[in-house]
């Protein structure tokens, strides 16, 4: 009886902290999250996203398999749907910019619409899966989010994707994106 | 008692968790927002990074062109050529006056980047460059009008200089929301103290 009450005493203690550290890692994450100060009005569910002309079939790739991620990620709120319409939410494209040699890829936001593109300058050379982390880093902008460390919104292409394998959407940017559109 | 206490803790942190996510759920960025091939870490990586053709401080002096680098009819995405003014050299040759380019432009609010905002004319800085081997791609004759383009790698290649001390860009006006590694996180360095630094590390090459 002795042991069994010793042994509570430790899955008390252990169960305390390990709830104290989800809660402080809470505190930390939310504290340090970062947003855009940018979202879609009415929601993220459809989101129609289009092409501009002269986009490469690679640019094309990834920014389909990205949208694709968001959408497919468990929990995600996120629905990006391909369009020809007129309606569209999110245009994706690319540039040859050799002035920018660090910038991989960039986000703005234009009368309600987000823009995304990747600098094929950078991209063209890199392996297909990690363009689809940067066009879905660019697509988690077109969103609302911003820079947020270790998870596919990560600024940092080598340490997202070389380092951290980061190729679709984490827990993380789902749980901020349900935040953002509850 | 001790359980009133308990549930009391429990509470207050469930309490301060909420406000923490509605205070940063609040935070408002106009600037668009970018994707960096690589990030840095310390002054050593910086420094030493091959990428890494030009330290130099120097004065923001001009605006020398706005530029669409779009290929696009549909619409339009702005950089901005700015001349900057070299005083000193740490690395790399002597040049009176660069270019250094960055995204956006001066006249179209949020078509830069949040991290990296447009410099403003005047701003003295520390700048780690690296050089542009196509600068003038955009243009359709394809001429080179500035050859000696350069573009800071992102928010951890800049340093703005005020009254002789560096700080980051997280500690400055103009973006404080960037974070930035501790090992390149300055505020109030004096800037020969950084200049020493610099020149060991490259010493030590």
């Amino acid at each position: 009886m002795r042991i069994r009450v010793k042994h509570l005493k430790y899955i008390v203690s252990i169960s305390i902290a390990i709830l104290f550290s989800l809660v402080i890692s809470g505190i930390v994450l939310a504290w340090n999250y970062d947003e855009e100060g940018f979202v879609f009005e009415n929601g993220v569910d459809p989101l129609y996203y289009q092409f501009y002309s002269g986009t490469s079939q690679d640019t094309k790739d990834a920014f389909t398999m990205g949208a694709y991620y968001w959408e497919t990620a468990s929990d995600s709120p996120v629905n990006y749907e391909y369009t020809t319409g007129i309606y569209v939410d999110v245009y994706c494209y690319e540039v040859y910019a050799p002035n920018w040699p660090s910038v991989s890829g960039h986000c703005m936001h234009e009368n309600d619409q987000s823009l995304c593109y990747l600098n094929t300058y950078v991209t063209a050379s890199w392996y297909a899966g990690k363009r689809i982390s940067t066009a879905g880093h660019e697509l988690g902008h077109a969103i609302g989010h911003g820079e947020n460390d270790n998870m596919l919104m990560d600024h940092d292409d080598d340490w997202r994707w070389d380092v951290l394998g980061i190729e679709e959407p984490t827990y993380f940017d789902i749980y901020y994106t349900n935040q953002l559109y509850d | 008692m001790k359980g009133i206490c308990y549930k009391f803790i429990i509470g207050l942190i469930i309490v301060l968790l909420g406000t923490v996510s509605s205070c940063s759920a609040t935070s408002k960025q106009t600037s668009g927002e970018a994707a960096w091939v690589k990030g840095y870490h310390s002054l050593n990586e910086l420094t030493t990074a091959t990428e890494i053709d030009m330290i130099a401080i120097g004065t923001i002096d001009r605006v020398v062109e706005i530029f669409n680098y779009s290929p696009l009819p549909e619409h339009a995405d702005y950089g901005t050529k700015f001349a900057f003014r070299v005083e000193t050299v740490l690395k790399g040759e002597y040049i009176k006056e660069i270019i250094v380019t960055q995204v956006g432009a001066p006249n179209k609010p949020g078509s830069d980047i949040g991290e990296d905002p447009l410099f403003q004319i005047g701003e003295r800085y520390l700048l780690f460059l690296s050089k542009i081997v196509y600068p003038d791609t955009y243009h359709p004759t394809g001429e080179v009008l500035y050859p000696n383009t350069y573009n800071h790698p992102g928010p951890w290649g800049r340093y703005l200089i005020i009254d002789n001390k560096i700080y980051s860009l997280n500690n400055t006006p103009q973006a404080s929301g960037t974070y930035h590694e501790s090992g390149l996180n300055f505020n109030g360095v004096p800037l020969s103290t950084f200049m020493r630094e610099i020149d060991s590390i490259l010493q030590s090459q």
